[in-house]
């Protein structure tokens, strides 16, 4: 996501925070895909993963005063997505899978929306063979172009255990996509 | 199909409004007295009695600290995770598993360790854990009804009948819940504050079964009997001043000046 998108979903927020309730559908385009690919990284079905997008974006809405635009809100966003999507992963109440054809469907529709160009989107792929965490911070930083301490506030981690994820995430997508990697980060 | 952003608005709107016609459902049955009166005599009482009175008694609270349970007695910060079932585990490894150290947490008071955590988990029921509190409710024993609660504050002389072995105080707001925890006697001074503003609210049990309910602030108190024996309560505190007390809600709501003063007095003790 660029800066300029990231900005119309900050001044959408503002607006819909002043009573402007149509900007609010500003805020969704700029940060629901991006959010749901996010989500989707942890609980793999793309269903599953929008309905944990709209139940953070939800937060935006039923509890207005709680972003208090002292970081930015991507950051907030994401964060709450992780915390919603860890804590689905623990409860796994949701059963109701889809076909899997449609959902690989939709994820590729998704991650095409979201991942703006080719390199991204082979790096999306190289990705999901990392574990969690490592595939998380790459994700945060490669992907969404996030700061090492932005994506440390998301992943409740420092700078430096940020940086050690990601130098760790660099060896093992080396190890597995060989030359490809250079190029990928 | 993936849904359309119009789709995915209506459906965060009709949650909202939802959650709002909630709220109000809930407003309604509990009511909400507002004796002004009694509620700007308990900002008095917190502001120029209480609060002084008990700092003058923190040495006297770290002298009785650990009556029970053999901590250390020089202010030393314990991991909450140590208290949390009476097992040591490794220090300030966090809810969801991450296996974060505590060495990067902001200096405290001594008796009072801080920590934060992601947005987002604001419920105060439901979930696979209690919200923000570092209990772990099937582990530590039977809960205190609220009479329980109080008179262990009333009769509290340091050698009486049962010792707080761990206190803690969750607050909302802004982007982080920022969480505080008390070793032994050193959260006596939260358990006075809770109670003095329960007793002062007249605070029955309501009979009303708490939803998802949203917390402003949470406190948590664990005790421990001669025998080892420990139990515990969790008052939750909404921001409209409704009161959950372990898994139901009290009533009446505290007056907003009782609201915000114990809020303010609370956070000045984890200052």
């Amino acid at each position: 996501m660029n800066a300029i998108l990231e900005q119309k979903g900050e001044n959408g927020y503002r607006r819909y925070l002043d009573g402007d309730e149509s900007a609010f559908s500003e805020v969704l385009e700029a940060y629901f895909p991006s959010l749901t690919l996010f989500v989707n990284g942890f609980v793999h079905d793309v269903h599953t993963a929008e309905d944990i997008a709209i139940e953070a974006m939800t937060e935006l809405v039923i509890h207005p005063g709680r972003f208090g635009f002292r970081s930015s809100l991507k950051t907030w966003l994401f964060a709450i997505g992780r915390h919603k999507a860890l804590s689905w992963l623990r409860k796994r109440q949701r059963l109701d899978f889809s076909p899997p054809d449609e959902n690989a469907a939709d994820e590729d529709s998704l991650e095409r929306e979201v991942l703006e160009n080719e390199r991204k989107l082979r790096l999306a792929e190289g990705m999901k063979r990392l574990p969690e965490e490592m595939r998380t911070a790459v994700h945060l930083v490669y992907i969404e172009g996030m700061s090492y301490d932005e994506a440390a506030r998301i992943l409740k981690k420092n700078r430096k255990q940020v940086d050690n994820l990601l130098s760790r995430a660099k060896k093992e997508l080396r190890s597995k996509l060989g030359e490809e990697a250079k190029e990928l980060l | 199909m993936r849904r359309d952003i119009q789709e995915i608005e209506r459906e965060i709107f009709s949650k909202r409004d939802e959650h709002f016609e909630k709220q109000k459902r809930r407003r309604r049955a509990l009511g909400r007295v507002v004796p002004i009166a009694g509620g700007a005599a308990l900002v008095f009482a917190l502001s120029f009695a209480v609060l002084p009175a008990l700092r003058s008694g923190t040495a006297d609270s770290y002298r009785e600290r650990s009556a029970y349970t053999g901590g250390s007695e020089d202010g030393t910060i314990r991991s909450e995770t140590e208290l949390r079932d009476g097992n040591i585990m490794s220090t300030g490894a966090p809810m969801d598993g991450d296996p974060i150290g505590q060495t990067d947490q902001p200096a405290v008071l001594p008796g009072c360790a801080e920590e934060t955590e992601e947005p987002g988990n604001y419920s105060s029921s439901g979930g696979d854990r209690p919200p923000w509190i570092c209990g772990t409710p099937g582990l530590v024993g039977a809960e205190l009804s609220i009479e329980e609660l109080l008179s262990r504050c009333d009769n509290h002389d340091g050698e009486g009948e049962s010792a707080l072995v761990h206190t803690a105080v969750a607050f909302a707001g802004g982007e982080e819940v920022r969480r505080f925890s008390f070793e032994c006697e050193a959260g006596r001074q939260v358990l006075e504050l809770v109670t003095t503003a329960l007793r002062e609210a007249a605070l029955q049990p309501a009979p009303v079964e708490p939803e998802e309910t949203d917390c402003d602030f949470v406190v948590y108190f664990e005790f421990m009997d001669r025998e080892g024996c420990l139990c515990r309560s969790r008052i939750g505190f909404t921001a409209e001043g409704f009161v959950l007390f372990n898994n139901g809600f009290l009533t009446p709501a505290l007056p907003e000046s009782s609201f915000a003063g114990l809020r303010a007095a609370l956070e000045a003790l984890c200052r």
